[in-house]
């Protein structure tokens, strides 16, 4: 069976699915809207950029340096640990 | 007009590119072995768990306490309860999940404490229930094309998670989002996002619903996605302006 998209797509509006596209992305709509998300994705550029943008910063916010302790914290902290084990 | 065929396993090529995140949770047997690591009282074990959630805790603990002084004490206390406790820690959980839901519980109680304390809220989160992820004005209002991008995400999407976070501006801008974000948006996006914790643990840590946590997720991950962008639109401003400049310097001097 052939459908065009936006008949699939119908009644979908970039407002309506802009806040679901997250819980789309880990695969975790009801299979029918996921259906018509993935339609709408495919006749819609600005959502097509908006979900590349969406899963750009999902990737890079992984990448983001993190904050480590002090020299004096881990040291601290080793010390407690060491100390804990030699009981 | 383009078709496309329903196949028993859905449509075919429309699926958004590069949509899986990577797995980041640990194996069962990567926790275990580290447990084990750790019981046997392995110092280089210890530094490695520190290492790898001590960031992640401190930007948790600041969604529930009112500085960054108070957010280290409550980490420390974390740390110290995981040394204290980690011979009974049963396997229930994740490793990380039981770190990190020790220091929910504690930053929770200092937040609380605190709070009787202070007789402002600069550090009260409030988070509307009711508000759109995306600014309701960049879509059209009415019309044939109501509820469809009037003012679409602007063009950076050529760029990548590296050559984005290359960028000191950037970066700048994306924590200084993470921070000015509220406590129920904060939590979500650095469990999920920036320690990859899996949404049911996620849930489960935060007591939330899925539902819920995708909702806050989504705003969260869209409030960095807009800091982004309006640092990319100024930049582009910028490099605008400067080619502007160049140009009428050129012909001034012609």
């Amino acid at each position: 069976m052939n459908l065009s998209p936006d008949s699939v797509s119908n009644g979908l509006t970039c407002r309506a699915i802009a806040p679901q596209w997250s819980a789309y992305l880990d695969d975790a709509l009801p299979a029918l809207m996921k259906l018509r998300m993935a339609c709408h994705f495919s006749t819609c550029p600005d959502c097509r950029r908006y979900v590349r943008q969406i899963t750009m910063v999902r990737d890079a916010l992984h990448m983001l340096t993190k904050c480590e302790p002090s020299p004096v914290q881990r040291r601290f902290l080793r010390e407690r640990f060491a100390a804990r084990h030699a009981r | 007009m383009s078709t496309v065929a329903i196949t028993t396993t859905g449509f075919r090529g429309l699926t958004p590119p590069s949509v899986d995140a990577p797995r980041r949770t640990p194996t069962p047997q990567a926790d275990q072995a580290l447990l084990s690591r750790l019981c046997a009282g392995e110092e280089g074990a210890f530094d490695e768990l520190v290492n790898k959630h001590h960031g992640a805790l401190i930007r948790l603990a600041m969604g529930y306490v009112a500085d960054r002084e108070v957010a280290e004490e409550v980490v420390q206390d974390t740390w110290m309860a995981v040394i204290e406790s980690l011979s009974r820690f049963e396997g229930r959980s994740s490793l990380r999940t039981w770190i990190f839901g020790i220091l929910i519980h504690k930053a929770k109680d200092r937040g609380i404490r605190e709070k009787r304390h202070t007789t402002f809220s600069s550090f009260e989160s409030c988070e509307d229930d009711n508000e759109e992820a995306v600014d309701p004005s960049r879509f059209h209002q009415s019309g044939e094309s109501a509820g469809h991008w009037a003012i679409p995400p602007q063009p950076w999407d050529d760029q990548t998670p590296e050559k984005l976070l290359a960028s000191r501006q950037t970066i700048n801008a994306m924590n200084g989002a993470i921070e000015s974000l509220p406590r129920t948006l904060k939590e979500v996006l650095i469990l999920r996002d920036v320690e990859g914790v899996d949404i049911k643990e996620a849930c489960a840590l935060l007591n939330i619903t899925e539902t819920n946590l995708y909702v806050r997720l989504h705003r969260a991950r869209e409030r960095v996605r807009a800091a982004v962008e309006a640092l990319m639109g100024k930049d582009q401003i910028l490099t605008a302006s400067s080619r502007c400049k160049k140009s009428c310097l050129r012909q001034t001097q012609g």
